[in-house]
């Protein structure tokens, strides 16, 4: 079952993200060409038997040369929200790059929206906003909702943990 | 109870070359635990970072 869809006008491909693929409930992310619907990749399959909602999907263009999905949906059973960033290179061998997990009950709405200017994936829940960066900006200042002076770092920042470049990070809070 | 953990994982298929198995595959490389640091510890890093010799460290 389709569960989000989004266009690239430059790749001209449609990325969809689906819970049902053979049977199987989990979370298959796949592109296919405008132009040839037998055309079709499989950016991940992982068929975990959960089922995944309030979900959202957007094109980030980090730069001119590259382009990346940004993928928002709960999980249900295990209560997190996943935001998924993967690289939509038709040459990259891995796709995942970044994997953010935090707490959100199956039961509670909660929306995620990506703000193109700053490149920050907002979350919206009945606990209030949180924000992810998912820009090339290493850390800026912001005021928290108490009017508290944070530094808030970008997911890449933290790319030097990486072993090799095709290793992807996964944050859980 | 947060998890604060940073995990380093590699993405990998199983099978053959063209007859790769459906599912995709994540080994962990390891993994960072963040714990949030008390008035306590604090304190007592900035005496380790003050401070010159053993001595000093109170």
């Amino acid at each position: 079952m389709i569960k989000e869809c989004v266009y690239d006008s430059i790749s001209k491909y449609f990325y969809l993200l689906c819970n049902h693929y053979n049977e199987k409930l989990g979370v298959y992310i796949l592109g296919f060409k405008e132009s040839d619907l037998n055309d079709h990749r499989f950016l991940m399959r992982d068929s975990n038997k959960l089922d995944i909602g309030d979900a959202n999907i957007v094109i980030n263009r980090r730069d001119d040369a590259g382009s990346e999905l940004v993928l928002s949906f709960k999980t249900i059973y295990i209560n997190t929200f996943t935001i998924m960033v993967l690289d939509i290179d038709l040459n990259a061998k891995r796709s995942l790059i970044f994997r953010h997990e935090s707490f959100q009950l199956w039961e509670s709405e909660v929306r995620g929206i990506m703000l193109e200017s700053s490149k920050d994936f907002i979350t919206v829940n009945k606990d209030g906003i949180n924000v992810v960066a998912l820009g090339s900006t290493a850390h800026r200042p912001v005021v928290d909702a108490n009017g508290v002076d944070r530094m808030l770092h970008s997911l890449e920042s933290m790319a030097f943990l990486k072993v090799d470049p095709d290793n992807h990070l996964n944050f859980a809070s | 109870m947060l998890k604060r953990e940073i995990q380093v994982k590699q993405e990998f298929f199983t099978g053959d070359d063209g007859k790769e198995d459906e599912d995709t595959k994540f080994q962990e490389l390891y993994c960072l635990k963040i714990n949030i640091v008390t008035l306590r510890e604090l304190l007592l890093y900035k005496s380790l970072y003050y401070a010159k010799t053993n001595e000093a460290i109170s």
